[in-house]
């Protein structure tokens, strides 16, 4: 990630613009690949990028976007709400967190994890996303970040195999 | 291999099984984006160290060796099958290191302290990262101590002192390897521990050298470390500097170490492989910018300790190859530059039969005449200067057949000389025989002797010494000094036995 992305996504916050109106630009740049090359394309004049960003858009983030395009910069679109949702995330006490496992956990179990991810990262509210991952053949694998908590049977085994053949 | 049957094996792993206690990892991970040529690329564990140990998914270690914005650059320590975009990649948050101890004596073991000679496990003392910081200037002394090489040549012309640097440059074939393991073979007794590190050889000419070294009971003290040809060039990258850092633990209990690099060119080359493929910008020769750096923070270790630190030392005998005796190149200039003097062999030398082929004029020892011994400095005083009259009047009288009869007498004394210092591989002489061949040959006592017959005519008036007169051997060793009247029992010693001789 680039300075120039982060520094776009701090603005794009400080703007104080909804979630709802940045998480439907994203979606509408992934979801209609024409519109972000259109914004990219250096030949398409200036006037007609205005115009589909007043006619997409919501109208909060039209001046952001407006801006992002006059000064080149829509190529790295996705990259700046990548870095508008590390950095909201951050300054909102929130943490993401994946759990992936192999029989779904319980709402207590869940609420446990939750508990001691707040206690071990000091924040106000964890966001679990679960995946299956019927690979790890038993127990729970939990990724936050870069940080994992491997807790599944592949890794134990995977652990106790390095073990044996002292690698 | 040792003997183990099949039941034994499931019993221990059993046994391992069942003591096996898992605990629940909490690792910092990321995840191979494109792997090749022995380096593999990360993305994620954004707070790996510089150097710092990572494990991949297989079991397989890597090296922390590049970090970008984005992505890190991790050298493989073996074969990078079974990597493949998507690995998982572990922190383990330590430095790479090696483990050490006194168990490593006799044993051949890889660049990570692996032992390879199939005599099973080493139990290791501790374990040492591989890159470490060399001793400051007040945790050093200056070098007063001799490391005898036990070769004429070397001993009287370029002393080496414990602690030293001293490198053997030379072309391919002109036996260089072969200095350096007489070396070790004449440790034999001294108290010095030995570490051959051999970077990217063939492994039949490393097990040449361990079977030398066996035959002649030197293994008993030696530890030899290897990272063959085969082995990737990460692995020949490290193995210089695990080697020094098993020498550290001995020299800062207080003990004597020699360590042997053969050979450095090709460690700079495994290194410039390394940067190529880490995408370092190529400089001269294709070298990366820090190419000095790499041998001058390995050589700056060694060192000679102060008695506050127990007064241990290593003694580095580096060793370069050139290109067809081109000294000028990238590496040896550096390598010479760094080390505190170097033995030059030369290949017209070598195959005159001039063996040890050591180039008298280009050689030099910088440091090694402090650590001399009084006896040797005092018989071994003219004889450099002797040489280069002699190779002087040579090329000069190469074509006038009327010589005078001082010229002639002085020719026939540096012939003499030339045929002293040739020397048979394996067969280190002592202080003391050195030092009673020095006195005889510059007292003039060989001068009847034909030229051929000289190396012979040698070992039968050293035996003579060791039979009629062993107390003058004893007196030198003991005082380490010759006085006149030893000088005059020497030259007496070699007067009776002109008479008695046969050559």
């Amino acid at each position: 990630m680039t300075q120039t992305s982060i520094s776009y996504a701090v603005v794009l916050y400080q703007l104080k613009i909804s979630r709802e109106a940045v998480d439907r630009t994203r979606q509408i740049l992934e979801e209609v690949p024409q519109v972000q090359k259109a914004l990219e394309n250096p030949t398409v004049s200036m006037e007609t990028k205005y115009r589909l960003v007043e006619r997409i858009f919501p109208k909060e983030i039209q001046n952001f976007l407006k801006n992002m395009c006059g000064h080149h910069q829509a190529a790295n679109a996705q990259e700046i709400f990548q870095a508008y949702q590390e950095y909201a995330d951050r300054q909102e006490n929130l943490l993401r967190a994946t759990l992936c496992y192999v029989t779904p956990p319980r709402e207590d179990q869940m609420e446990n994890i939750r508990r001691f991810l707040r206690k071990k990262y000091h924040c106000r509210e964890v966001k679990l996303h679960l995946l299956e991952c019927p690979d790890l053949i038993g127990g729970f694998l939990l990724k936050v970040g870069n940080r994992e908590y491997d807790w599944s049977l592949k890794g134990r085994l995977q652990q106790l195999e390095h073990k044996i053949i002292r690698r | 291999m040792s003997s183990i049957n099949s039941e034994e094996i499931i019993s221990i792993l059993k046994e391992e099984i069942e003591n096996y206690d898992a605990i629940a990892r909490d690792q910092e991970t990321g995840t191979v984006i494109y792997v090749g040529d022995g380096i593999a690329n990360v993305y994620g564990i954004d707070h790996a160290m510089y150097g710092e140990i990572v494990t991949f998914e297989n079991g397989l270690k890597g090296m922390v060796q590049d970090i970008r914005r984005n992505q890190i650059g991790v050298i493989l320590f073996g074969k990078d099958t079974g990597i493949k975009e998507g690995t998982k990649v572990a922190r383990t948050g330590k430095k790479a290191g090696v483990p050490v101890g006194e168990k490593f004596i006799g044993r051949v073991v890889n660049a990570l302290g692996e032992p390879i000679d199939g005599k099973g496990p080493v139990e290791a003392d501790g374990y040492r990262p591989i890159e470490q910081e060399a001793p400051g200037i007040v945790d050093r002394k200056s070098v007063d101590t001799p490391m005898e090489t036990g070769i004429l040549a070397i001993d009287s012309m370029f002393p080496i002192g414990r602690g030293q640097r001293e490198l053997i440059i030379g072309d391919r074939q002109t036996g260089k390897t072969s200095i350096a393991t007489d070396t070790i073979i004449n440790q034999r007794g001294k108290d010095v521990i030995c570490i051959y590190v051999a970077i990217g050889q063939k492994a039949s000419t490393i097990a040449q050298v361990v079977s030398s070294l066996e035959k002649h009971g030197a293994m008993e003290y030696s530890i030899v470390m290897a990272a063959t040809a085969s082995d990737c060039a990460p692995l020949q990258y490290i193995v210089p500097y695990a080697g020094t850092s098993l020498a550290e633990h001995f020299m800062y209990q207080g003990k004597d170490v020699l360590i042997v690099y053969d050979d450095l060119s090709k460690h700079a080359v495994a290194y410039r492989a390394l940067s190529l493929l880490l995408e370092r910008s190529p400089g001269r020769e294709a070298y990366p910018g820090d190419v000095f750096y790499l041998h001058s923070r390995l050589l700056e270790r060694s060192s000679h300790l102060s008695d506050a630190l127990g007064g241990g030392s290593i003694t580095a005998l580096p060793v370069i190859e050139t290109q067809a005796g081109d000294v000028s190149a990238y590496i040896p200039t550096n390598v010479i530059s760094i080390t505190d003097g170097q033995i030059f062999l030369e290949s017209d030398l070598f195959n005159s039969g001039m063996r040890p082929a050591v180039n008298v004029g280009l050689s030099v020892s910088r440091v090694g005449g402090a650590a001399q011994t009084k006896a040797m400095k005092k018989a071994a005083g003219s004889i450099r200067i002797d040489l280069a009259q002699y190779r002087e009047m040579e090329v000069f009288t190469q074509f006038s057949s009327d010589l005078d009869d001082a010229t002639k007498e002085q020719l026939q004394y540096g012939k003499g000389l030339m045929e002293l210092l040739k020397q048979p591989l394996c067969h280190p002489l002592d202080m003391h025989q050195q030092v009673i061949t020095l006195v005889a040959a510059t007292h003039k006592k060989l001068m009847h002797v034909e030229p051929r017959k000289m190396k012979a005519y040698q070992m039968e008036l050293l035996e003579f010494f060791e039979r009629n007169h062993p107390e003058i051997g004893q007196e030198i060793q003991e005082k380490k000094a010759l006085d006149d009247e030893l000088i005059g029992k020497i030259v007496s010693a070699a007067e009776e036995f002109k008479d008695k001789s046969r050559c």
